[in-house]
């Protein structure tokens, strides 16, 4: 894993917690404002880990865990987000979605997000 | 800072029962008028009042939305409870005056609450959206001192509006949700 650089290919990793605050039941996906945050959008990356390894990672930060979201960075990208590794004592594989000049994601890339974002949901 | 004026006091408001029941107090003895005189001929007066209200007439004071709007309204209220970290991505909790704007926003949206969800998010702010079937995407996010509209329809080129003031932001939700840019 490159510690320097999130790769293109790479997907991004976001917890949706299981009382589907974020979830929009009336149009079956997640809502924009999932990718709303002030400091940037906390996602892990996969790095060079298995969908297991990823799995076990995420219930054990996130009891009780519903499912994910999972998003490729390159599309990340391609809507101008930044996407920066920001390595943590407690998570390596932490990175952040930022927008382009700012931190913060526009309504307009979080709506695109929303729309590009898969969700996985956990057994 | 962001704006809240009092109920327009010449509309009727469902939630307040006063005004509802002043309607019922009228509305029986109006009936009275339009009943076929043929068919109630050997009616007294007293049995006209005795009379119950036909079951259309109670979806008069209780509009179609109401159930949305209560759904939505509590839960805006449920946003109190959560405290910070809610997201497990370190969110702050929300502030009271967003939830209170929110509150605010959604009473005058109130009509379109069937189409509406709510969210909230990691920036102080509280979101209501709606997608139609025919593409039109719109969503109203609530903060402490303004309101920011954002809404899309097909291919066209995205639209963003702030507002200061929680009825001009409301009027231009309502506009865009009827299909009304300009």
């Amino acid at each position: 894993m490159n510690l320097n650089f999130v790769e293109d290919d790479e997907i991004l990793h976001r917890a949706v917690k299981p009382n589907l605050t974020f979830w929009s039941t009336k149009d079956n996906r997640p809502t924009s404002a999932l990718f709303k945050d002030s400091k940037g959008v906390s996602v892990d990356r996969t790095g060079s880990r298995s969908e297991s390894e990823i799995r076990s990672s995420m219930l054990a930060k996130f009891p009780g865990l519903r499912g994910e979201i999972q998003v490729l960075t390159l599309d990340s990208r391609k809507l101008f987000c930044k996407v920066e590794p920001d390595s943590r004592i407690d998570n390596p594989f932490h990175a952040l979605i930022k927008g382009g000049e700012n931190i913060q994601l526009s309504n307009k890339q979080a709506r695109e997000l929303a729309k590009l974002c898969k969700f996985i949901e956990y057994d | 800072m962001i704006q809240q004026s009092r109920k327009p006091s010449n509309r009727i408001w469902f939630d307040n029962p006063i005004p509802t029941y002043t309607l019922v107090a009228l509305f029986v003895p109006l009936t009275m008028q339009f009943v076929d005189d043929k068919s109630n001929a050997d009616k007294t007066p007293e049995s006209y009042i005795s009379s119950p209200i036909p079951s259309s007439s109670v979806n008069d004071f209780f509009p179609s939305y109401s159930k949305y709007y209560i759904d939505l309204s509590e839960k805006l209220k449920s946003f109190e409870q959560l405290g910070n970290n809610w997201n497990g991505y370190g969110s702050p909790m929300l502030q009271t005056k967003i939830i209170s704007n929110a509150t605010s926003f959604l009473s005058l949206i109130k009509e379109i609450s069937s189409d509406l969800s709510v969210f909230p998010t990691a920036r102080n702010s509280i979101q209501f959206e709606f997608e139609t079937i025919d593409e039109l995407y719109s969503e109203a996010e609530i903060f402490s001192e303004k309101i920011e509209i954002y809404f899309e329809y097909r291919d066209n080129p995205a639209e963003y509006f702030s507002f200061n003031k929680i009825e001009d932001a409301s009027e231009k939700f309502l506009r865009i949700h009827e299909s009304k840019f300009c």
